[in-house]
């Protein structure tokens, strides 16, 4: 009877440390290990989560570093919070005389990233370091307060429609920031990032951004984007380069073209303007301007000290 | 003994399930069926809560099979705090969108309340809304934060006058995305896919990083004495922003407007607006990609189709 009374008791212990008294359901290394995280999680990494929810981390999720994925979300609807940890890997990567990793002990090809997710995941608060990738996530998220470097591929990539808030992408082998159209960002740092600092590839708002030291163009946005309040410093090759109609106002780009390939300051197409753009001082190539291919310089430009073309 | 062993850990169970440690009220699909969550709940949909303070959800609530209740938590007292935890108020609704980028028709039509409907000064956080007959609707002074509200019959997010707004992202309902009755303050903001208009200001306010992206009527459109700045609007069915009397419009793209109505405008300002740093390309149909104005100004600095702009 007192055997039973104790086995009951232990079997209520396990299910408080299981899902706190939120109802969200913890996540630390012991359980990620165990195994029995959701209904679908076998013993040890990948944690996968297969039922919509709130996920927590109560611990770091340690590894050696090569894992495809640490945390994979299987289905839209789920909200893991880092809750101040992070999914800490044991990837290395070389550093080359430019800052930027060239190479890691492993590497993401495509879909590979320390937390993979569906559709409407909410990423929250915590670090990814030292991963095969970061964060990857489908459409209409939102993903706030990370950290996110020394990883082996992209360090963020993100889905249509989702907001970004707060994100630092530093050293990644593979771009910083990806999203995809349509994203709201903000409050993003991405430096020393192997490719391009940040990059939107169709549409979407990217405001209070800072892009320096990577190898590519330290921001890339693309047809119908909004970028401003931006600085992009010291990259490999462009500062910035925005695609037909974009707008791109109020940012500082300098000292880019580091790797010697011929690049500009600020190159535009198809009838994009920009205005508020400070321009000087560029690495080798072109001169610290605009490359303009049907971009309209919408005024109060400054190229190297005197008006952009 | 075993009884009194039991008994205890039934009322600790108990007591865990109804009130968080810090006075938090508990809300969860167990508690929501079995009524009770506040002095005027009953069992079943909708939730209702009577009392002011602040409340957690611990599980989704999911409420599949009707349209009717169109509430799935009703809040029937100003400031009350709902925080979903991470958690998502669900249902089955389905929408088709008949070849368009947005919704034409749902398995339920919402009316003008949501599945999260609340009174003046709610706050509504961290969470998801999807598949109901309406999403979310708040009062006056209301706060809503962190967000995704997608495949509603009925609009997204409606909010009060005088409402923030932050953090959102609201696609694929049946209305508009964020809907605002007065003067909001709308910061990072993802309105896409929405049947009627992305985002759609009844009176002042700000909206700033927003992004709005084919939606069926208008991206963004303000009545007047608005500030819209920091946005893409590309896509949409009729104009990419409309700047009623007096707003201004600033730093933005708005590209290939009027995919439902070939004769709307990229930016359509009136009575004095002004606009400043807007580049407009490529729309839809018969009306170039420009601004239609009528006593708006341009205050310089803004680019149609890769000219000047009127």
């Amino acid at each position: 009877m007192q055997s039973a009374a104790r086995a009951l008791a232990v079997a209520v212990l396990a299910a408080t440390a299981a899902h706190a008294t939120d109802g969200v359901i913890e996540i630390n290394q012991a359980r990620a290990l165990a195994g029995g995280v959701s209904s679908c999680d076998g013993p040890g990494f990948p944690v996968d989560l297969c039922e919509p929810g709130s996920y927590r981390l109560t611990s770091d999720l340690a590894h050696p570093g090569d894992l495809n994925w640490v945390v994979f979300i299987h289905v839209p609807g789920v909200t893991l919070d880092l809750n101040g940890f992070g999914i800490l890997g044991g990837n290395t990567c070389q550093y080359g005389g430019l800052g930027w990793p060239t190479s890691c002990a492993a590497s993401a090809l495509t879909i590979e990233a320390a937390i993979r997710g569906g559709d409407r995941t909410t990423i929250l608060n915590g670090r990814v370091v030292g991963n095969i990738a970061g964060i990857h996530v489908g459409a209409e998220s939102i993903v706030r307060d990370v950290l996110v470097t020394n990883n082996g591929g992209v360090g963020v990539s993100v889905g249509a429609g989702t907001v970004v808030s707060g994100v630092n992408a530093i050293s990644n082998l593979g771009v910083g920031l990806e999203c995809r159209a349509g994203c709201t960002a903000s409050e993003v740092v991405a430096t020393s990032n192997s490719t391009h600092g940040i990059q939107l590839l169709e549409d979407g708002s990217l405001t209070h951004a800072t892009a320096m030291s990577n190898a590519s163009a330290g921001i890339r946005v693309g047809p119908n984007a909004q970028l401003s309040q931006f600085s992009s410093v010291s990259n490999g090759l462009q500062g910035v380069v925005a695609g037909d109609g974009a707008s791109i106002s109020t940012g500082a780009i300098r000292s880019n073209g580091w790797t010697g390939v011929p690049a500009c300051g600020l190159e535009v197409s198809g009838g994009a303007g920009f205005h508020g753009v400070v321009i000087t001082s560029i690495w080798g190539g072109p001169s610290a301007t605009v490359c303009s291919a049907n971009g309209v310089n919408l005024g109060s430009n400054a190229c190297q000290g005197v008006p952009c073309p | 003994m075993r009884s009194r062993f039991g008994a205890v850990l039934a009322a600790a169970f108990v007591g865990a399930a109804a009130h968080a440690g810090d006075g938090v009220i508990e809300i969860n699909q167990t508690k929501a069926l079995a009524g009770g969550v506040n002095t005027c709940d009953t069992p079943g949909f909708p939730v209702t809560i009577c009392d002011k303070g602040s409340y957690l959800l611990t599980s989704d609530l999911v409420r599949n099979g009707s349209a009717v209740p169109d509430i799935v938590v009703s809040i029937g007292v100003p400031d009350v705090t709902l925080d979903l935890g991470g958690h998502g108020v669900f249902g089955d609704n389905v929408c088709q969108t008949g070849g368009t980028f947005w919704p034409m028709s749902c398995a339920y039509s919402g009316t003008a309340w949501g599945a999260i409907y609340g009174l003046q000064r709610t706050t509504v956080r961290n969470g998801r809304v999807a598949g109901n007959a309406g999403g979310v609707s708040v009062g006056d002074g209301s706060t809503v934060r962190d967000l995704i509200v997608s495949g509603n019959g009925g609009t997204g997010l409606a909010v009060g006058t005088r409402s923030i707004v932050s953090r959102v992202t609201v696609t694929g309902n049946l209305g508009h995305g964020v809907f605002c009755w007065g003067a909001c303050a709308l910061e990072e903001v993802v309105v896409n896919n929405n049947q009627a208009n992305g985002i759609e200001l009844l009176g002042p306010g700000s909206v700033r990083r927003a992004t709005a992206s084919r939606n069926g009527g208008a991206g963004i459109h303000s009545a007047g004495g608005a500030q819209i700045s920091h946005f893409s609007s590309l896509s949409n069915g009729h104009q990419g922003v409309v700047a009623g009397d007096g707003t201004v419009v600033s730093f933005g793209s708005i590209r290939d407007s009027g995919w439902a109505d070939q004769t709307a405008c990229g930016l359509e300002a009136s009575g004095g607006a002004g606009y400043h740093g807007v580049v407009i390309t490529s729309n839809w149909g018969t009306n170039p990609a420009t601004v239609c104005n009528t006593g708006a100004v341009n205050l310089g600095g803004n680019a149609c189709q890769a000219g000047a702009c009127p």
